[in-house]
């Protein structure tokens, strides 16, 4: 049997959703550096259905998703120095903490 | 190179030396001087012959200013006389001027006289030449008004500096026209040129007389004569320097130097000898009638020194440098006895002197010496130069030779009647002091150079200078010369104190000394008249200026119209500028400030929006992003 489009689509929205929800309700840096990961899968998993259902012999989406992924390596790498840098300094990961900007 | 550097910087730094520390020294700085005129006589003999210190002072165009110290025979020749004079006459002043007030001054003006003889004789630049020449009149007028407060004494300066600054004028256009013609201040180089026949003969002519009116004016030349025998009221020293080697033998040298020049210029030449003629016969003639010692000597300078004219107008330079040397070496010791005799004996009036002989007796036999060097009795210097002079007479013409023969009866006239009315006959003054050693020591070195100058130096002359020698002289006319040098000398001691010639000598000099002030009093005239021109001058000026201020009143007038009008639209400008200013401060003013009260208000809710909260951000982030998507999804549908 073959999985439609709709049933990839649904899963990237879900996903989607649930990223935007850690992001926004988490507090802790590392589960929003989480959330943000989790993003980035569900922008990727929207590309390759498109590209499986839509335009299989183009490679572009390919190319796309593994620039994705390799956003993502990096972005997690450097989002977790800043996070050890910042704990380092004040002794904890809540970003509520961190409101220097707005004084 | 360094030595021809000091010979004539040593006497200058000795004038600085002993103006600074003159004072403290036992002789009032007349070390000093001393000291420098001897270093400066064995720089002399150290240095080589053409040595040479030229550099260029700046160009111009196409001229160019040197500055140089030139080691020729003729300069070398000049240079030592000048040096042995001053250390003869400087020794003396060592002895003169103890106990006398201001002896560092008198030094340091006399090393400065001596220093700036010296650059004025090694000098190779006509620019040099010139400074130094000015700096020898300077130094002469500082000399001569050193007894300022001495009445006449001011009086005599000043006509010694103006007197000789008007031949000064003369040398000061004639090195301008050297220059113009040859392009730079060389003196080497304008005698190259004439040698080459590179120069027209008018300017050169031209030029030769301008540097004559120069020498006539540092010579006493006629018609310049004046202001030597005033000047015999400065100290005796200062006398037997400018009338030997300093002062007046600069006029002759300058012939010397550029004799090229006159060369080539016949006409100048022949105004040389005329003027030598006019001067040496009516000097002559007064020094006859004369009554003040000092005097004598001084109109006796004038005729000697016409006598050097005479011969370089004639072609004979070597026997009236020849005559140079023995002239200055028998006039300072003339002098300076003649100084002896004013210090002891308190007078220098002839009708107020006699036998002075005993009291006297070495001042005496200097004075007698010199005296007989001057009437030219052989062994003596005079008679060999004179002799010189006489031979370059006698193969130019017969009248110039019987002139001579002339002459030499003159000197021996005034110089016997001077020795006989000082040094002999009834005894004047009765309280009569000695000289000190220095001034006999002077005395002694200087009679010495004018009793074997004579010999030394005839026939040697030739080799030494590179001037053509003289022919020998006819043994008649050495004859005639000689009876005429004793006749001379037996009719002036006869005379004594006495005029030799009656009224005639006293006659002459008044006439004279009005008609040399002549060239003052022409001076005068012209400045007066250059008034009358400049009185009309600036009667034009004055109408140029009334008329130019009439038309100034007019414009004035229409400027003020103009300005009225200016005035009533700057006015209205103005009112609109401050009606648009309240304007602006009613509306826009208040308009902006409204404004301004509405953004800080807006600002102040947007600040609000900067939580700080890092979720908020994100979500306003994706609620942006969302929004963004169905207005663009909205106008893609519709």
């Amino acid at each position: 049997m073959i999985v439609p489009l709709t049933a990839y689509l649904i899963v990237g929205a879900i996903l989607f959703a649930i990223g935007v929800y850690t992001v926004i309700a988490q507090r802790a840096a590392v589960m929003i550096l989480m959330g943000i990961e989790v993003l980035l899968n569900a922008i990727g998993l929207n590309i390759i259905a498109f590209w499986r259902f839509t335009a299989p012999t183009d490679y572009s989406a390919q190319i796309f998703a593994i620039l994705i992924i390799t956003i993502g390596a990096i972005e997690m790498a450097i989002g977790l120095a800043l996070v050890m840098l910042l704990y380092r300094q004040r002794q904890t990961v809540e970003v509520d903490a961190y409101a220097e900007l707005k004084r | 190179m360094i030595v021809l550097l000091a010979i004539p910087a040593l006497p200058l730094l000795a004038a600085l030396a002993a103006l600074r520390v003159g004072r403290r020294m036992p002789w009032g700085g007349g070390e000093f001087v001393v000291g420098a005129a001897a270093l400066s006589l064995i720089g002399l003999m150290l240095v080589p012959d053409g040595a040479n210190l030229s550099a260029t002072w700046f160009e111009s165009g196409g001229f160019r200013l040197t500055v140089g110290l030139e080691f020729s025979p003729l300069t070398w020749f000049v240079a030592t006389l000048v040096a042995s004079i001053a250390l003869g006459v400087g020794i003396y002043s060592l002895g003169y001027m103890a106990g006398k007030a201001d002896r560092p001054r008198f030094f340091a003006e006399l090393g400065l006289f001596i220093g700036a003889m010296l650059v004025l004789v090694l000098s190779s630049s006509l620019v040099i030449l010139f400074a130094a020449w000015e700096l020898v009149g300077l130094a002469s007028y500082l000399l001569i008004g050193f007894n300022y407060a001495e009445p006449g004494a001011p009086q005599a300066a000043a006509k010694a500096f103006l007197m000789t600054r008007i031949g000064d004028v003369g040398l000061l256009l004639g090195w301008l026209l050297a220059l113009t013609l040859t392009g730079t201040t060389e003196i080497d180089a304008l005698i190259g040129a004439l040698g080459q026949q590179q120069l027209a003969p008018a300017p050169v002519a031209l030029m030769a007389f301008l540097m004559l009116a120069g020498a006539i004016g540092k010579s006493a030349q006629l018609p310049l004569t004046g202001w030597l025998p005033d000047a015999m009221i400065g100290p005796t020293p200062v006398s037997a320097l400018l009338h030997s080697a300093t002062m007046v033998a600069a006029g002759v040298f300058l012939v010397l130097r550029l004799y090229p020049v006159f060369e080539a210029a016949p006409g100048a030449l022949a105004a040389v000898f005329w003027i030598g003629a006019a001067t040496a016969l009516v000097a002559g003639v007064i020094a006859t009638g004369e009554m003040d010692l000092k005097r004598v000597l001084a109109w006796s300078t004038a005729s000697q020194l016409g006598e050097m004219m005479i011969a370089l107008g004639l072609g004979g330079p070597l026997a009236a440098s020849f005559h140079l040397a023995a002239h200055a070496a028998f006039k300072s010791t003339l002098f300076l006895a003649a100084g002896v005799v004013q210090e002891e004996a308190g007078t220098r009036g002839l009708d107020r002197l006699g036998g002075l002989i005993r009291a006297l007796p070495f001042t005496g036999v200097v004075f007698l010496i010199a005296g007989v060097a001057l009437a030219g009795i052989p062994p003596l210097s005079g008679f060999w130069s004179e002799e010189a002079i006489l031979a370059t007479a006698a193969r130019q013409s017969f009248g110039a030779a019987l002139l001579i023969v002339a002459l030499i009866f003159l000197a021996g006239t005034y110089i016997g009647r001077a020795a006989s009315a000082t040094f002999f006959g009834e005894r004047r003054p009765d309280d009569v002091g000695k000289p000190a050693w220095p001034m006999k020591a002077g005395m002694a070195l200087l009679a010495l150079a004018a009793a074997s100058l004579g010999w030394l130096l005839s026939g040697r002359l030739g080799s030494i200078l590179p001037f053509s020698a003289e022919p020998d002289l006819a043994s008649a006319w050495r004859a005639f010369a000689l009876v005429a040098a004793i006749l001379g000398l037996a009719f002036g001691a006869r005379r004594s104190s006495a005029s030799a010639f009656g009224v005639l000598p006293a006659k002459l000099r008044a006439g004279l000394m009005a008609a040399t002030e002549w060239p003052t009093i022409a001076t005068m005239r012209i400045s007066q008249l250059l008034n009358v021109v400049e009185a009309a001058l600036d009667r034009v000026a004055q109408g140029i200026a009334k008329g130019s201020s009439v038309i100034a009143g007019t414009t004035h007038s229409a400027e003020r119209q103009f300005d009225a009008v200016a005035e009533l639209a700057a006015g209205g400008v103005w009112r609109l500028a401050q009606n648009s200013e309240r304007a602006e401060a009613l509306g826009f003013a208040r308009g902006g400030d409204a404004l301004a009260i509405d953004i800080v208000g807006i600002g102040e809710r947007l600040r609000t929006l900067q939580s700080g909260r890092l979720y908020l951000y994100t979500l306003a982030l994706f609620v942006w992003a969302a929004a963004a998507l169905v207005a663009g999804g909205l106008m893609l549908w519709l």
